[in-house]
């Protein structure tokens, strides 16, 4: 290649690689600037004392503390959802689907992994007012309704990581409980989930930290800005990622705007944490996996 | 061994070659005198292959390989080098230079053309004479007739001897100083393999060849110095 | 106890059970957007509400401006993030074990790991006005905030999928490449990327779903104006945002089923977006 031309493309490669984090390390570290000193205790919880409110004996009305608590409540319900049906749909497009029933399923799970996450979060809404007008008068989008429709969003996500890491398991290793005499539930059970148990649960952490920080599913499923803690499944609880918004949008004066930035901070925290560990969690498996060969 | 003597072209000392923490060439010397062939012969895994990709510095295309000691190299219009004190950027001029023949053919996903080409491309040669140069290089290998009218054709669908003179083509048409071909006939019936085994008598006399081969008598027909690792 | 038999057809319903539900869900999804556009079609309204206005108070439920919107800021996006987020992967490859490089595949790790909605609180407190200062011309809040934003949302997904499709690329190549003198930077442009190729186009398709599907940065940052953008600079309002911004207050609304259309809109992309990717990986080389 002309030496003109290779250098031009080496330029434009390096700019690429500098200006991009750059442009990211920039909105981040103004975020860090404005966000870090509010961090504190008194962010999280405003004027109660947080022995009081972890222990539910006072509400919280000036911190993120109750947006936190129902972050943490509506994702341990989708995930406690999306798990086992996850898992269990993975098990069976691996090892017992075959053929045009396993092609169709594949474009399934492709497609609802590429559904927006708003229009999932339309879904649950139009549950709702189904549920609403067919059911019960007493169900509106609540709690409940928002983990389901999460759920959806992340199911796909285990769906796949479950495929994936059975079938990478190798078939000399299948072969060999088979060759002694297991069926092939037992093989499954004993043999190959053990096997792939790491990188399903990385997949999991993934797809936890994306039902973390998404905000279109809950904001039309039954999140509001002021709520407290959520005391039964059908209430309307708050959410870190629909605070922010709110705040960005609603904010009276700089102390709440401060709020917010502490509150994109904490947030930032638990995603990070919650995607550093599973991606600590991939190179684990993946040298437990090199190191058999 | 001493390189000094005589007129050598490569001049391998002390050569260690490891992947990752596994040593596969431990202390080889091997000097090749310029314009003649020299064969390498050994059990099979003893690392000839590897010998060969450290001669033209491949193996730093191999995540975690790491050569030590001297691969002492005279090319024309230069002094005497040791390759592996090369920088990264003289590689590609270094490699055109020594033609490396893998021993499983390993043709680009392109047209029969293109592989051939794809050398000349990169050393900007004119339409023309790239033109020139794949059918010269095709028809040394007595490929020629075999595929001139399936030239635009994807190289994957040639047979495997084909695919074998294809590669050896390519690197043909590069117009080396050195050659270093890996089992260059084990795809290929006995009639091809006398075809190419004249070819290379022809090229010796121009270029300086290292060659692996487990055939013995073809080592014994073909090598002016046998060396064996392992 | 039971026999080996009967646990086996227990545990295998359970399995068909839970795949039946899951593996049908993208379907009962759109069934029940069809189902509640369904009166706008045999109303023989559609046309009105493909229309360019949307004005509930006059009776005008168009959603074309939001279809221009979404169009506009995700094609956008892509343009920037496209030829980025290739250029990262094949940075990383070309420099690949180097020190650098390593940051920045951890570093383009950790963007697909940041919450869209702290992407766009940032950016609404910097950018904005930087953009509003910079062109001195309407709020900021504009179809080129959005953009920018929803690229580096992107950039991630482009760059990490055709980074691991020039991977998949048989060593073979690279070392064919390299014996015959191909530097590395020539090796990646004229034998990874086009062996990749089909999977460049799967990480950019992939890629726009993203910047399509996104709602938060276009609601936080692009104005949601109801009008159809005719500059950069101009405000305007995506499918997304619209669905998100339109009060559920009475759900028997015409405006309110408008918004079904939208989803429809954007459920009817992603599915033709990933049967375009199945075909796309059929095809020969």
């Amino acid at each position: 290649m002309n030496r003109v031309v290779v250098l031009t493309i080496k330029v434009l490669l390096w700019v690429t690689a500098v200006v991009v984090p750059c442009f990211v390390g920039m909105l981040l570290f103004f975020l860090l600037d404005k966000g870090l000193p509010v961090i504190s205790l008194k962010l999280l919880f405003g004027d109660v004392a947080p022995v009081k409110a972890l222990l539910l004996r006072e509400r919280v009305f000036d911190g993120i503390f109750p947006a936190m608590a129902g972050t943490f409540l509506v994702v341990l319900l989708s995930v406690m959802w999306a798990i086992p049906m996850g898992v269990l749909s993975g098990i069976y497009v691996a090892e017992f689907a075959g053929g045009t029933v396993k092609k169709i399923l594949d474009i399934s799970f492709d497609v609802l992994a590429s559904v927006p996450s708003i229009v999932i979060g339309l879904f649950g809404l139009t549950l709702a007012i189904f549920l609403h007008k067919n059911i019960s008068h007493r169900i509106y989008p609540c709690l409940l309704i928002s983990s389901a429709a999460l759920a959806i969003l992340i199911l796909p996500y285990i769906v796949r990581t479950t495929e994936l890491s059975i079938e990478s398991v190798s078939l000399p290793l299948r072969l060999a409980g088979l060759s002694l005499g297991a069926t092939k539930q037992r093989n499954l059970l004993s043999v190959i989930l053990p096997r792939c148990s790491g990188g399903i649960l990385s997949g999991v952490i993934l797809a936890t930290g994306r039902a973390a920080e998404d905000t279109a599913v809950i904001m039309l499923t039954g999140v509001v800005a002021s709520a407290g803690i959520p005391h039964s499944l059908f209430s309307r609880f708050e959410a870190l990622p629909f605070y922010i918004y709110y705040i960005s949008s609603q904010y009276a004066d700089q102390y709440e705007l401060k709020k917010g930035f502490g509150a994109a901070i904490v947030l930032l925290i638990i995603t990070g944490m919650l995607f550093g560990f599973a991606h600590l969690l991939k190179k684990l498996v993946a040298r437990k996996i090199n190191g058999f060969d | 061994m001493s390189a000094s003597a005589g007129n050598w072209k490569i001049a391998v000392e002390n050569l260690d070659v490891f992947y990752g923490t596994r040593q596969v060439l431990k202390n080889v010397n091997v000097e090749a005198a310029e314009k003649s062939l020299t064969c390498i012969v050994g059990p099979s895994g003893c690392g000839k292959s590897t010998f060969l990709m450290a001669i033209n510095r491949l193996i730093d295309e191999i995540p975690g390989a790491k050569a030590k000691g001297k691969i002492r190299v005279k090319l024309n219009d230069s002094h005497p080098m040791d390759v592996l004190k090369l920088g990264d950027d003289r590689l590609p001029q270094l490699r055109r230079r020594i033609g490396l023949v893998f021993q499983n053919p390993n043709v680009l996903p392109m047209s029969v053309f293109n592989n051939v080409a794809f050398p000349l491309k990169i050393m900007r040669a004119r339409k023309k004479e790239i033109e020139e140069k794949v059918e010269n290089a095709l028809k040394k290998v007595s490929l020629w007739e075999e595929v001139r009218s399936r030239l635009n054709y994807p190289a994957r669908e040639l047979s495997g001897g084909q695919q074998q003179r294809l590669c050896l083509a390519r690197v043909l048409a590069m117009g080396p100083e050195i050659l270093l071909l890996d089992e260059p006939t084990s795809f290929l019936d006995e009639r091809l393999a006398i075809k190419i085994e004249s070819l290379l008598m022809e090229l010796k006399k121009e270029i300086t060849i290292v060659m692996v081969s487990h055939y013995l008598s073809q080592v014994n027909r073909l090598a002016d110095r046998v060396y064996r690792l392992g | 106890m039971m026999d080996c038999r009967r646990k086996a057809q227990i545990s295998r319903a359970i399995l068909v059970l839970s795949t039946v539900v899951t593996g049908s869900m993208a379907l009962v999804i759109f069934l029940f957007l069809f189902r509640f556009s369904l009166p706008l079609f045999s109303s023989g309204s559609l046309g009105k509400f493909l229309s360019k206005n949307w004005d509930p108070d006059a009776g005008a439920f168009g959603v074309y401006p939001m279809i221009a919107g979404s169009a506009c800021i995700a094609s956008l996006a892509m343009v920037l993030a496209a030829p980025l987020g290739v250029a990262l992967a094949v940075f990383m490859e070309l420099y690949a074990g180097s020190r650098f490089s390593r940051f920045l595949r951890y570093f383009v790790e950790l963007m697909s790991g940041i919450p869209t909605v702290v992407y766009g609180f940032s950016a609404l407190f910097i950018l904005v006005p930087l953009v509003r200062n910079t062109f001195r011309y309407g709020s900021g809040f504009c179809v080129l905030s959005a953009s920018l934003v929803l690229a580096l949302l992107v950039i991630p997904t482009v760059s990490l999928i055709t980074m691991d499709r020039i991977r998949e690329v048989p060593r073979d190549f690279v070392l064919a490449a390299g014996s015959l003198g191909a530097s590395r930077l020539e090796t990646l442009l004229r034998v990874q990327l086009p062996y990749a190729w089909r999977g460049v186009i799967s990480a950019v398709v992939l890629g726009g779903g993203r910047a399509l599907g996104d709602t938060i940065i276009a609601l936080m940052l692009a104005g949601n104006a109801v009008s159809v953008p005719s500059s950069l600079l101009d405000s305007a309002r995506t499918l997304t945002a619209h669905i998100a911004l339109v009060s559920a207050a009475d759900y028997e609304s015409l405006s309110f089923k408008a918004i079904f259309l939208c989803g429809l809109v954007l459920f009817l992309f992603s599915m033709f977006s990933i049967v375009f990717l199945r075909v796309v990986e059929r095809l020969k080389e």
